[in-house]
């Protein structure tokens, strides 16, 4: 009979108590299996919203942190807003010409915006109303059709129903929305439906206008799937979305009717057709004009540049201004993650790990206890010629069996467990995990200590619950084994 | 009790061994730098041009001047602590030779954790500007005037590190940044 037989045929033999503890040791296992996979989850979720298109923002001066917050993940609350101006230095002359059409004062000889060489693309947000719990974000047509998202950046946002909103059309003016996946089926809003948003915060002040819903995304796995989307033009025509203009800004303007109204900090356009936007019907809205640009603030500014070697200076050169601060939201991204997310999925693996300890001590708990019961079945076989060594193997033999045994069934659960939740992580993050899908790599040469690219070293984390297991199995095995070592035949033989 | 201790060390020895047996081996992604291609070799030149001036001098020189000029930079192909290449164009950094050599002693000073905020840091952003004066940015030009979608490391067989003579025309942008536009590129041995 060999080694494995015996030692399986003792595990048999307290079948409960083997059990129980083999249990012990599969929740512990399950439950590292389903912090790595969280932890995975979080990690693809970060890589694939690194890029989303853009590779730097643009927004007010403060926390860095902060902006890329409520720019990527439209969290947090809004720094600040920068002048409209600002944002028109990254448009060419075409582009500032269409936005300056309507502006109340002259803004200088035709030219190019002063970043705009080195821009491929500027989209502006504009941030600070709810939809729900959702953030309404304004932003241009631009927002689906020149970004595109991905790992790679090369996927294309996609409408499930509908189309992109127009910057004007003449069925529903400046007021066009789109909504993210989540949005969507939270708030259970269908396409063509009017919605209204709250100033401010979730449960501020309602605004009067309405946005008619034309498109709804597809999930992308982005922050987008999490937001409200509607026309800028829009945006700007909602109560209390228009900047006052200020005396300089008016004496600078030609005299006429219109500053006027504007300089007395009434809402131009509301002044125009002479309503408040809580009585106005939709039709009223659509004979709205667009806010001229003096008016206009946003938010931020996602940028593409047109190449990575020009970001550095452009990023020097906005620092240093007074009027707006870069930031690289990969870098951000990069720091969020390395210094907040990673020592708080340390601490939660160190507990898993713990758990697998202790688990590991009821290994031994079990065993120990059932060496006085096994002197005379050890003194039997060491009678029929068993070495001493033999005897110590067996028992950790038994010991490993329970702790990859309990391990292999804690695996199961625990891929079990992700592939159960897969729905709803994939719904939230975008992120999918199969039954067979592994937690990230860890490179065992870096973690050695080594530095360089060695590829090959790169394990699944989850490989690396293999060698542990067994390694706690010979050190929780090894002092009921050394009892069994000790046993004294002539003694127990006689009992 | 040395046997115990035998079998014990060897079942650890063989935990541990078992992943790097059960993981596979996969080739490394080590990439060595290309030789160039053969639409890349025009560019290059086989002698030094005459009279190439230092990035920092080339500078002051087109500063005044506020307009693109003919001018030959000799530098060290590098973005310092920028990024040094752009994948998807024949565009690249150069690095004045006095920062490009201080660069290395300065880089042990500096405190790369993700937890140090350079743009906040006085020093860190009077060296970044420091840097970004010392760099040229070079643009390999077609006849057309148009930069080849190729990264330069592909299309010339170029290394970070390799003192490079740039020929061409140079202009300071409305950002700042020092752009060479150039069709000849010789590499010192």
């Amino acid at each position: 009979m060999s080694i494995w037989r015996i030692a399986w045929r003792s595990i048999q033999q307290r079948g409960l108590a083997s059990s129980l503890t083999a249990f012990s040791m599969a929740l512990g296992v399950m439950l590292v299996v389903a912090v790595l996979s969280i932890h995975g989850v979080i990690q693809s979720s970060f890589r694939n919203n690194a890029n989303l298109g853009y590779n730097v923002i643009v927004g007010a001066k403060g926390g860095k942190l902060q902006l890329t917050l409520n720019s990527v993940y439209y969290l947090s609350q809004p720094i600040e807003n920068i002048a409209y101006d600002f944002y028109l230095e990254f448009l060419d002359q075409a582009a500032r010409e269409v936005e300056l059409a309507n502006a109340l004062r002259p803004h200088g000889p035709p030219r190019e915006g002063g970043f705009a060489p080195s821009v491929e693309v500027a989209i502006p947000l504009c941030l600070g109303d709810y939809f729900g719990r959702f953030r309404v974000v304004g932003t241009t047509p631009d927002m689906f059709e020149k970004l595109h998202f991905g790992p790679d950046g090369d996927r294309s946002y996609e409408f499930a129903q509908g189309r992109n909103m127009q910057r004007h059309s003449r069925e529903n003016g400046f007021f066009e929305a789109v909504l993210g996946s989540t949005v969507a089926a939270e708030m259970g809003v269908k396409l063509g439906d009017r919605i209204s948003t709250t100033h401010g915060d979730p449960e501020g002040e309602g605004h009067g206008r309405k946005f008619v819903v034309v498109g709804i995304l597809a999930p992308s796995g982005t922050p987008n799937d999490r937001a409200a989307f509607v026309n800028m033009e829009g945006f700007y025509l909602m109560k209390g979305h228009a900047k006052p203009l200020k005396p300089d800004d008016d004496a600078a303007a030609p005299a006429t009717g219109l500053d006027a109204m504007a300089a007395d900090a009434s809402l131009l356009q509301d002044a125009l057709v002479g309503m408040d936007e809580h009585t106005a019907t939709f039709e009223d809205q659509l004979a709205l004009p667009a806010l001229p640009v003096e008016q206009r603030e946003v938010t931020a500014i996602l940028v593409r540049t047109s190449s990575v070697l020009v970001v550095p200076q452009l990023q020097n050169v906005i620092n240093e201004g007074n009027q707006a601060q870069a930031v690289l939201p990969i870098l951000e991204i990069y720091t969020l993650f390395e210094v907040f997310v990673k020592p708080v999925q340390l601490v939660l693996l160190v507990l898993t790990a713990m758990i697998c300890v202790v688990s590991g001590v009821s290994i031994l708990v079990s065993i120990y206890n059932s060496m006085a019961g096994r002197r005379h079945e050890i003194a039997v076989m060491r009678a029929l010629g068993a070495s001493r060594s033999t005897v110590l193997t067996i028992v950790l033999v038994e010991s490993i069996i329970l702790a990859v045994g309990g391990g292999a069934v804690g695996w199961l659960l625990g891929h079990t467990l992700n592939w159960l939740a897969n729905p709803i992580i994939e719904r939230r993050t975008g992120v999918s995990i199969g039954f067979f899908d592994f937690a990230p790599s860890v490179n065992l040469y870096e973690l050695l200590g080594g530095t360089g690219n060695v590829q090959w070293m790169a394990v699944s984390s989850e490989i690396l619950l293999i060698p542990s297991l067994l390694i706690l199995a010979v050190i929780v095995g090894f002092l009921p084994a050394l009892a069994a070592y000790r046993t004294d035949v002539a003694a127990s033989l006689g009992k | 009790m040395t046997r115990v201790y035998r079998i014990a060390a060897g079942l650890v020895g063989a935990a541990i061994l078992l992943p790097l047996i059960g993981s596979g081996c996969q080739q490394s992604a080590g990439r060595s730098a290309g030789a160039g291609s053969p639409t890349g070799a025009e560019y290059l030149l086989d002698a030094e041009p005459e009279g190439a001036q230092s990035i920092v001098d080339a500078r002051a020189v087109l500063d005044m001047r506020q307009e693109p000029t003919d001018i030959v930079i000799v530098g060290c192909v590098s973005g310092l602590s920028q990024p040094t290449w752009d994948p998807d164009r024949a565009a690249f950094m150069v690095a004045d030779l006095t920062l490009a050599n201080a660069s290395e002693a300065a880089q042990a000073e500096h405190d790369e954790t993700p937890k140090h905020d350079a743009d906040n840091c006085p020093f860190c952003r009077v060296k970044k500007k420091k840097e970004l004066s010392g760099l040229a940015l070079v643009q390999v030009v077609e006849p057309d005037g148009s930069i080849p979608p190729v990264d330069a490391r592909q299309l010339l067989g170029l290394q970070e590190g390799r003192t490079i003579v740039v020929r061409g025309k140079g202009e300071i942008d409305k950002l700042g940044t020092f752009v060479v536009r150039t069709n000849g590129i010789y590499v010192r041995p």
